[in-house]
C-alpha cells in the first residue's frame, strides 16, 4: 500500500512479476501513476486508486505491450471515497502475434463522494492474427452530483492510414511502426510536466524496441 | 366493481374481475404442465418438449448475477389460465370487463386509426384479432402462437426453440414448459408489411404468471414492424412475466420489434429476446422498460451472415422500488457484420438501473464494426446506477467503440430554464425528454406520446 500526501509521480514498469498495489490518496494530494508494461507470459495486475481525501485526484496512464503468446489480466478500480474528487485513467495496449489482453476496470463512487469527476478509457491496438482482447469496464455510481465517463475500443492498423504514410513514401514495417509509435505515445500527451512527459515517451519507446 | 384503489400514481392500475373457463392449480407441476399441453390439444412434440423444458428448469439454478429474485414464490403462481372459451374476431363480441380493460389502454383508438392489425392478449390467450385482408392476400400470417402451432405447425415446428433453446436460461425453460399465447408471425419472400402489427399484454389474475412465446420469421428481402405494448393491474402480491421471443432474419429482410414495457410495480419481467440474422438482414430491437419491479431484458442479435446489422436502442426509467437491469447483446460470427447499441437510462426516487450489455466479436468476422453508446440520468442522491459493458474481440481488423456517460440533470441547464421563467419541475421534465428523444423519435407516434406522458408521469414528485 502506497499513501500520497502531496503530488507525486509514480512509475511502474512491469515484466514478469506483475503488480499488486493500492494507492490511497489523501487529502488535495495529487497522483500521477505511469504504467509501463511488457509481456510475453502469463502476467495480471491490479493497481486500485483510492481517492480518500476530499479535493485529491489520480492519473493513471498505462502503456502495454505484448508479444508471443503473452497475456496480461489487467484489473483496475477508481474507488471515489470522498467529495470533489477527480479521477482519470486511460490504458492502451499494442497486442502483437498471438498475445491477449483481459482489461477490467471499475469506477466505484460512494454516497458521500459528491462532485465527484471520473473518467475511464482503455484502447486495444490488434497487431496479430490470433491477438485478442477483451474490455469489461464498469460503473457503480451512489452518489447523484456527479460525472463519471467510461469508453473503450478495439481497432487495428487503419488502412486510410498505411495508404496515406505509402503515398508519402513510408511503406510497410516503417509505417506500421509510426502508427503504433502515436497509439502509444499520445497516452502521455496530457501530462503537464515536459520532464515528465519526455521520460514516459521515452520509456514507451524503448518498450516497443 | 371491485376496482382496486390504485397504488402510488400507477395509472393503469386496476383490476377487473375474472372469468375464466380453465385455472390451473398453484405451482408447477409435471401434471399443470400435461394439463395446459391437453386444454391446448396440442401435438406430442410439443407436449414432449414441454416436459423436457420442465425437468431443464427444475436443474438450472437461478443467474448469480444481475438483480436479485430471490422474492420470486414460484410455488404460489398459477401457471396457465385460459380466460374465455372460444376467440373472437369482432371488437363487439368481446366479454364487456375485457373491452373495457382494452378501452382503458387505448386500443380501440389505435383501431381507429387503421393500423394493421390487433392481436389483443387478455390473460394467457390471445381473445380478439382482426388481421385486415390486405394482409392475408400477401401471404403474411398474424396469429396467436398457439392457432400459428395448430394451422402451421411445419413452420413452428421448424424454428420453435432454434434461436433460444431450452437449456438457454432457466427463465427460456420455465416459458418453454408453459407457454402460452404470444404472436406467430410469417412474411413471405419480398413482402413488405407497410404498418407496424401491434399485439397488448396484459396480466390480470391476481398471482398469474405470464409466460408468452412468440415466433417471426422474415423470409428473404421482406420487412416488417411488430408492436408489443404491456400493461398491467396492480396487486397486492408479486408476480412474474417471463416471455420468449424468437425472431429468424433472412437473407436481405429487415424487422423490427418496438416494445413498451409498463407493469405495475409488482411485476417481475424477466424476458429472453433473440434474433437470427442472415446475409445482409437488418434486425432493430427498439425496447422501452418503465414499470416493473424487476426487469431483466437483454435483447440480442446474432449477427450470421455477410453483412448482417443488428441495432438496439433501449430506454429504462426506475423509480422507487425498482431495477431495471436490461441492456443488448450484439454476436458478431460473420465478416462486416455492424451493429449499435444505444441505451439511455433515468433513475429517480431511490430506484436503481443498469446496463448489461456484450459485444462478441468470433474469429473470422473481419471488419466487424459495433458501437455501444450508454447514458444514465440519476436525478436524485437516493438512485443508482450501473454500467456494466462486456466487449470480448477474437478478431483483428475490427472497429470496436464504446463509450458510457453517467452524470446528473447539469445545474447550468436548470439555471438557464427557470431564468427563462420555466418551473424546476418543468424543466428537468424539459431535459428528460431531450435526454431519451432520440429513442422516441423513432416510436410509433402515439407510442412516443405515451412515453412522453409516463415519463412525466414517473417523474412528478421526484424533484430533488
Amino acid at each position: 500500500m502506497k499513501r500520497i500526501h502531496n503530488n507525486q509521480v509514480i512509475v511502474e514498469r512491469v515484466g514478469g512479476e506483475g503488480l499488486q498495489q493500492e494507492y490511497i490518496v489523501g487529502k488535495d494530494a495529487s497522483l500521477t501513476l505511469i504504467l509501463m508494461v511488457r509481456v510475453s507470459g502469463v502476467v495480471s495486475l491490479t493497481p486500485s486508486v483510492t481517492l480518500k481525501g476530499p479535493g485529491s485526484s489520480a492519473t493513471i496512464l498505462g502503456v502495454i505491450y505484448g508479444t508471443g503468446k503473452g497475456v496480461v489480466n489487467i484489473t483496475t478500480l477508481q474507488h471515489h471515497e470522498a467529495p470533489n474528487t477527480t479521477s482519470n485513467l486511460l490504458i492502451k495496449s499494442v497486442m502483437t502475434e498471438e498475445s491477449m489482453c483481459r482489461y477490467e476496470g471499475s469506477i466505484l463512487v460512494d454516497k458521500r463522494a459528491q462532485k465527484t469527476n471520473a473518467y475511464q478509457r482503455n484502447e486495444n491496438l490488434l497487431l496479430g492474427d490470433h491477438a485478442h482482447a477483451t474490455s469489461k469496464p464498469a460503473l457503480e455510481i451512489l452518489a447523484n452530483d456527479v460525472r463519471c465517463t467510461h469508453g473503450a475500443l478495439v481497432k487495428t492498423l487503419d488502412a486510410d492510414e498505411l495508404w496515406y504514410a505509402a503515398t508519402r513514401g513510408i511503406g510497410g514495417t516503417a509505417a506500421r511502426y509510426m502508427i503504433l509509435n502515436g497509439f502509444l505515445l499520445s497516452t502521455f500527451d496530457g501530462i503537464a510536466d515536459t520532464i515528465v512527459r519526455e521520460e514516459a515517451y521515452r520509456e514507451t519507446l524503448s518498450l516497443v524496441a | 366493481m371491485n376496482t382496486q384503489p390504485p397504488v402510488g400514481n400507477y395509472k393503469y392500475g386496476f383490476h377487473k374481475p375474472e372469468h375464466y373457463v380453465f385455472k390451473s392449480e398453484r405451482g408447477l407441476t409435471e401434471d399443470v404442465v400435461r394439463q395446459v399441453s391437453a386444454h391446448k390439444g396440442e401435438p406430442d412434440w410439443m407436449r414432449d418438449r414441454r416436459l423436457t423444458a420442465l425437468s431443464v428448469y427444475g436443474k438450472k439454478p437461478l443467474p448469480l448475477w444481475g438483480a436479485d429474485l430471490t422474492a420470486i414464490k414460484f410455488d404460489d403462481i398459477y401457471y396457465y389460465i385460459k380466460p374465455t372459451k372460444d376467440k373472437v374476431s369482432d371488437w363487439k363480441d368481446l366479454p364487456p370487463e375485457i373491452r373495457d380493460t382494452y378501452d382503458r389502454i387505448g386500443i380501440p383508438e389505435a383501431e381507429k386509426k387503421f393500423l394493421a392489425g390487433v392481436s389483443a392478449q387478455y390473460e394467457s390467450e390471445v381473445v380478439y384479432k382482426s388481421i385486415q385482408d390486405t394482409l392475408s392476400k400477401k401471404g403474411v400470417v398474424f396469429l396467436d402462437m398457439d392457432s400459428g402451432l395448430k394451422e402451421y405447425p411445419d413452420i413452428v415446428r421448424q424454428y420453435f426453440g432454434t434461436i433460444i433453446p431450452t437449456g438457454d436460461n432457466k427463465f427460456a425453460a420455465l416459458n418453454t414448459s408453459v407457454w402460452s399465447g404470444g404472436s406467430f408471425v410469417y412474411v413471405p419472400k419480398g413482402v413488405h408489411v407497410d404498418l407496424p402489427l401491434q399485439a397488448y399484454f396484459r396480466i390480470n389474475a391476481a398471482n398469474m404468471g405470464q409466460f408468452e412465446r412468440t415466433l417471426i420469421v422474415a423470409e428473404e428481402g421482406s420487412f416488417v414492424h411488430y408492436v408489443e405494448g404491456c400493461t398491467a393491474p396492480i396487486y397486492t402480491t408479486d408476480s412474474l412475466h417471463s416471455a420468449v421471443v424468437e425472431i429468424i432474419v433472412k437473407k436481405g429482410a429487415r424487422v423490427r420489434y418496438t416494445t413498451i414495457q409498463n407493469w405495475s410495480t409488482n411485476v417481475y419481467n424477466l424476458v429472453t429476446k433473440r434474433a437470427r440474422v442472415e446475409e445482409e438482414g437488418t434486425m432493430e430491437w427498439v425496447d422501452g422498460n418503465l414499470g416493473s419491479k424487476v426487469t431483466m431484458k437483454y435483447p440480442s442479435v446474432y449477427l450470421m451472415g455477410r453483412k448482417a446489422r443488428g441495432e438496439v436502442l433501449s430506454i429504462a426509467y426506475a423509480g422507487a422500488h425498482q431495477h431495471q437491469d436490461a441492456g443488448g447483446k450484439a454476436i458478431h460470427f460473420a465478416p462486416e457484420t455492424t451493429s449499435q447499441i444505444i441505451s439511455k437510462s433515468i433513475s429517480s426516487g431511490g430506484g436503481r438501473t443498469s446496463y448489461r450489455g456484450l459485444v462478441h466479436v468470433y474469429p473470422g468476422a473481419k471488419n466487424a464494426k459495433s458501437k455501444v453508446v450508454c447514458d444514465a440520468l440519476i436525478l436524485d442522491e437516493r438512485s443508482r446506477s450501473d454500467t456494466y459493458p462486456t466487449m470480448k474481440i477474437d478478431e483483428q481488423n475490427v472497429q470496436i467503440e464504446h463509450e458510457a456517460t453517467v452524470s446528473k440533470i447539469g445545474d447550468e441547464q436548470l439555471f438557464y430554464l427557470t431564468s427563462r421563467g420555466v418551473t424546476k419541475e418543468q424543466a428537468q421534465s424539459m431535459i428528460v425528454n431531450g435526454f431519451i428523444e432520440p429513442i422516441v423519435k423513432e416510436l410509433p407516434l402515439e407510442y412516443a406520446v405515451e412515453m412522453n406522458r409516463l415519463i412525466e408521469l414517473q417523474m412528478e414528485g421526484s424533484v430533488g
